[in-house]
């Protein structure tokens, strides 16, 4: 869409203000153009999920001929099916406590470790933050194999203990890496004051870094909660039929290849897309500060 | 800080990160020299496993599908994101408002997204793609012919992935100098060389950033395979994790030769991080 800028050239214009008016005009028409493309690529990207809406909503004879149907009259039968014909209730509570917990272990545990990372002079820090990295891109089936094996050992094999224990460790690394970021950019200044003030080094973390550190520890806990809502390879090895997540479920109903659920599978879909479509728009700005960060000072 | 409040700050993550990641991974580091059926404690035997898969055809396969796909998605997910994030900087309004709705592809679980994908490709599902390549004629049997099977799992990649590297990047542009570009402009610097000498080099930590974590992450790809393709194998599109999976959980119990196809996934890994590992040390050390 530059095009037009790019072609022009560049007159020594007696009045500047024409020439200033004219580009701002072109940036005004890419900007329009921008717009547009963006538009489209929007639609596709969101594509999927509108298709899964359709599917969901038609009725069972026009959901799946070829080609589709358009025209038809909406229903919720497959909502109501998922709610009332499937355990996706059970499942959904029992994601959503395995990820509260993980968040509620990851910050407790990391946020002290990250905060001395932030603030220790020697050269320990830096080595556990490298350490952290590697352990980040290890793939999670080296970690998770010899887990089950344990956890079948210990019988807490299909637990939400075996499975909580599993996520905080998968994350712990990234989790770290986010928070001592976060803690970097607290001024020093401010922990001294308060121990100068008669606060112990954890009053002063406690008291005066914690309160400060809100944002970084909702953006750290956002999307531990993300990734503990979304693990599927860590709870398809280590849970059966209890500890079952959100994932898991999804997967083992695909599994099943049978058409009459395929509408219930729909309604799954878009009963979780859309609350985390919300969660995403909404705290995009600690989603934004949390991959920026990460981006910037990883 | 001291030494003493350093250790009691620490103590819980390093106790945690000890017990929970490095006892596994040095488990999968023995194991891997070792025959371990499920349940009963394994037995050395040497090199075997490593001499296995490597002289496994199904593993060559596996491991060049695997590279490939990194490779391929890694570099079109940068062209796709620079060229988004490049449109997103030009909008005035709505910009955050796209973004957020852009991000959806991304923070989906990816076996709900994989599955939603999939269903454009899927002719039981109305064949949506299908439909519209019958206007130039073609029918493609997404789902089992091997090329068509792994273009869509590339698609599927770029329709997942790309956001986060729309987001970096538009976070990179939107921090950029405006004096020095528009200093250019006026001189008569067009837009690619603008891009080119200007733009893309004050991006490049964060190019590269992106690169690194894409290829990490592209070289452990498994939720989506297993849920587009679940017959992997025969289709053609086996990565190494869901190999690792197949080998140690589904067609056999074998965790001796899974771990062994772990630790070779983690030494590919490490050779391609080097450069991002010194990167990290001398941050924290400048820090």
């Amino acid at each position: 869409m530059s095009t037009a800028t790019r072609t022009v050239p560049r007159r020594p214009a007696p009045d500047l203000r024409p020439a200033a008016r004219e580009r701002r005009r072109k940036e005004r028409i890419g900007g329009a153009l921008a717009a547009a493309a963006l538009i489209v690529i929007l639609l596709i990207s969101l594509s999927p999920f509108l298709w899964a809406l359709l599917t969901a909503i038609k009725p069972f004879q026009d959901a799946f001929t070829n080609p589709p149907t358009w025209i038809f009259e909406p229903r919720l039968d497959a909502f109501v099916d998922l709610w009332r014909g499937t355990r996706f209730a059970a499942v959904l509570v029992n994601t959503f406590v395995v990820a509260v917990l993980t968040v509620v272990v990851a910050l407790a545990v990391g946020a002290p470790a990250a905060y001395a990372f932030a603030r220790y002079a020697g050269v320990v820090g830096p080595i556990l933050l490298v350490l952290a990295v590697v352990l980040r891109t290890i793939p999670r089936f080296a970690v998770v194999l010899p887990f089950y094996e344990m956890s079948q050992a210990l019988g807490i094999y299909d637990t939400n203990i075996a499975l909580v224990a599993a996520l905080v460790a998968v994350n712990m690394p990234f989790t770290l890496l986010l928070l001592v970021g976060f803690f970097r950019d607290v001024p020093t200044e401010l922990d001294e004051a308060a121990m100068i003030d008669g606060c112990s080094r954890f009053g002063a973390f406690r008291r005066v870094i914690v309160p400060l550190m809100g944002p970084g520890l909702v953006t750290a806990g956002v999307f531990t909660l993300l990734v503990a809502f979304q693990e599927y390879l860590v709870a398809l090895t280590l849970t059966q039929n209890r500890a079952v997540t959100i994932p898991v479920f999804i997967a083992a109903q695909k599994g099943a290849d049978d058409v009459s659920t395929y509408q219930t599978l729909a309604a799954a879909s878009i009963a979780l897309v859309i609350p985390i479509v919300f969660i995403a728009v909404f705290a995009r700005k600690y989603l934004v500060a949390g991959l920026g960060g990460g981006a910037v000072k990883g | 800080m001291k030494p003493k409040e350093f250790a009691a700050f620490t103590a819980p993550a390093i106790v945690l990160m000890g017990g929970l990641l490095i006892v596994p991974l040095v488990t999968t580091l023995v194991w891997s020299f070792q025959n371990v059926p499920v349940g009963q404690p394994g037995v050395f035997n040497g090199l075997d496993n490593y001499v296995e898969i490597f002289s496994d055809e199904r593993f060559g396969r596996v491991a060049a599908f695997t590279v490939g796909y990194t490779l391929v998605v890694t570099a079109a997910k940068l062209v796709l994101g620079y060229a988004i994030a490049l449109l997103l900087a030009r909008v005035r309004r709505g910009r955050m408002v796209i973004l957020g709705l852009l991000m959806a592809s991304y923070v989906v679980p990816t076996v709900i997204g994989a599955l939603n994908f999939s269903w454009l490709f899927n002719d039981v599902f109305g064949g949506v793609v299908n439909q519209l390549l019958a206007v130039v004629g073609v029918h493609v049997d997404w789902l089992t012919e091997t090329g068509p099977a792994r273009t869509l799992i590339g698609l599927h990649a770029l329709w997942h992935e790309t956001p986060f590297v729309i987001l970096v990047l538009l976070a990179g542009l939107q921090t950029l100098p405006e004096e020095p570009l528009e200093a250019a402009q006026l001189d008569g610097a067009n837009w690619w060389q603008r891009q080119r000498f200007m733009i893309l080099p004050l991006l490049a930590p964060l190019i590269s950033f992106v690169t690194l974590i894409s290829i990490m992450d592209s070289l452990k790809v498994f939720d989506s395979i297993r849920i587009i393709t679940p017959a992997a194998s025969s289709v053609g599109t086996e990565s190494l994790m869901a190999f690792v999976y197949q080998v140690a959980l589904a067609e056999s119990y074998r965790l001796g030769v899974a771990s062994a196809v772990n630790v070779v996934t983690i030494v590919i890994t490490l050779l391609l991080l080097i450069p991002f590992l010194r990167q990290t040390w001398k941050g924290a050390r400048a820090a």
